[in-house]
């Protein structure tokens, strides 16, 4: 009877060992992959677009259009095409493990212009697709992009 | 004796099809449709004002041919083909009459097809995706139109060799754009649900054109072809605006300087709405249109306008005064080319495409 008191009470001291030092312990699953943050860094192309589901990318020259996303959290666009926003500014995303919207907010401006996006990986390449309307409202376009090498 | 087998067999199968195809030719038909309007003197028109309220109707029966019993349970389908400027979706009132109805007075209610409820032979496709892959936007040269399918809200049991007629009315408004259109009328029921062949389902397309007058901007013709083509047909200096020249509209060159012209240009000015005008680049590689195809004479020119015509971020384009030209602009194409063929007369020689730029 002492003994399984004896033991009792050593298996609940070492319990409250490890509970109060749980800064050693390790919680993760080391079979669980850990969602990779994503990340929007790097220079972005034109890869196709589309005016109201028709693909226009063909029409007209949209390969110098380029988007630049810096890890500082700055973009500026270099050769202009309509886009969400103009000026130069700052990004950020709305998570960075499941992102959902990306928020450009131009220097100076009140507030920023919050874009939902698709993410899709092709041929290995994480794609960057964005639906807007730079113009009338009743026309739709969908701008994929892919990030260059450089 | 084997071909006597063979003979009976086909016999057979043949009885069998007719048999299958009897049974399941419950026809309907369109007998006529109505587009005239009356206006406030009293006169019938195939117009109206921007804006105004207006009636359709179309008239038809049906003849059910089936084995079953218990008759076909169905509700019918009434689509119409209309500008998308009319919102006809939102706007429209469409009831009905039937003689299958005890009170076939009595004007019954229909409700837009919601896009969930597919067409149960329409291959997942919705109703509106159904009718456009089959009859696009029938005899019109713009796309700018749009289907929009009702259904009866009350399902009717029909039985065989009741033939009864129905009237359909459709009450809405016109846009506020001036335009020229040929309507659309489609019929089916959910039974069919859009299947092959054309017993179940029926469209005819108005022969006369129904013009909306006193409206915003230049006429939309959707029922001739013209020299210039626009896609699409409203927007503004940050949209992306495929212009087309149509060279195949008249093939002749006394009344189409530029229809042996393999090498056409777009120019013309953007004017902004201070008045000020920005030039189109110079005649080459920038304002040479892509001709579409070997096989036919168009040729597109995709601009962003504000770009294309280096407008300053800060002024906006009020509107775009365009027009086609050979390489040297010793011929051009421009409205008052499009108006001598297409009215036989023009006022002048020198009147430019006009592109207002506005939504709707």
């Amino acid at each position: 009877m002492k003994n399984i008191i004896k033991k009792t009470g050593s298996v609940l001291l070492m319990a409250l060992a490890l509970t109060g030092c749980s800064q050693f312990s390790d919680d993760s699953n080391p079979y669980d992959v850990a969602e990779a943050v994503k990340s929007f860094g790097g220079v972005w192309k034109l890869k196709s677009v589309t005016r109201n589901n028709i693909d226009i990318t063909a029409d007209m020259d949209f390969s110098k259009f380029e988007l630049h996303m810096g890890d500082d959290g700055r973009y500026h666009i270099e050769n202009y095409l309509p886009f969400v926003v103009e000026k130069d500014g700052t990004w950020h995303t709305d998570d960075p493990l499941y992102p959902f919207q990306l928020s450009f907010l131009e220097d100076g401006a009140a507030s920023s212009v919050d874009v939902n996006f698709n993410f899709p990986v092709v041929n290995g390449q994480r794609s960057l697709l964005i639906t807007l309307s730079p113009g009338c409202a009743s026309n739709v376009y969908t701008y994929t992009l892919e990030r260059t090498d450089n | 004796m084997k071909k006597k087998m063979f003979f009976k067999h086909i016999t057979y199968v043949f009885i069998l099809a007719t048999a299958v195809a009897l049974s399941a030719a419950d026809c309907v038909f369109i007998d006529r449709y109505d587009i005239m309007q009356t206006d406030e003197e009293g006169r019938q028109l195939n117009s109206v004002k921007a804006g105004s309220p207006m009636t359709f109707s179309v008239v038809g029966h049906l003849e059910p041919r089936t084995t079953d019993n218990n008759g076909v349970t169905s509700k019918l389908v009434f689509a119409m083909l209309a500008p998308k400027d009319w919102d006809v979706a939102h706007q429209a009132k469409v009831t009905y009459k039937t003689g299958y109805h005890d009170d076939p007075e009595e004007e019954l209610s229909m409700s837009v097809i919601p896009e969930s409820q597919l067409p149960k032979n329409g291959e997942g496709r919705t109703w509106a995706q159904c009718l456009t892959s089959d009859y696009g936007v029938g005899p019109n040269v713009l796309d700018d139109m749009e289907w929009i399918v009702f259904q009866t809200d009350k399902t009717w049991v029909v039985r065989n060799n009741e033939d009864k007629p129905f009237y359909i009315f459709v009450r809405t408004r016109a846009g506020q754009r001036n335009l020229k259109c040929k309507l659309g009328f489609f019929i089916n029921h959910t039974d069919d649900g859009f299947s092959g062949g054309t017993d179940h389902r029926k469209v005819v397309f108005a022969n006369d054109c129904f013009e909306v007058t006193g409206g915003k901007g230049m006429t939309i013709d959707f029922c001739n072809r013209h020299f210039n083509r626009l896609s699409p047909l409203t927007a503004l200096q940050n949209d992306y605006v495929t212009i087309s020249y149509q060279a195949d509209v008249d093939p002749s060159v006394s009344s189409n300087p530029l229809a042996a012209t393999d090498e056409i240009y777009l120019q013309g000015k953007a004017v902004t709405v201070s008045g000020k005008t920005y030039d189109a680049p110079a005649i080459g590689a920038q304002t040479l249109m892509r001709r579409q195809s070997n096989l036919g004479r168009s040729f597109s020119l995709t601009i962003w306008p504000a770009g294309f015509f280096n407008v300053p971020t800060d002024e906006i384009i009020d509107h775009i005064d365009y027009y086609f030209s050979n390489a040297d602009g010793s011929a051009i194409v421009n409205q008052s080319t499009d108006d001598k063929v297409q009215l036989g007369a023009s006022d002048g020689d020198d009147t430019p495409f006009n592109l207002k730029l506005e939504c709707e």
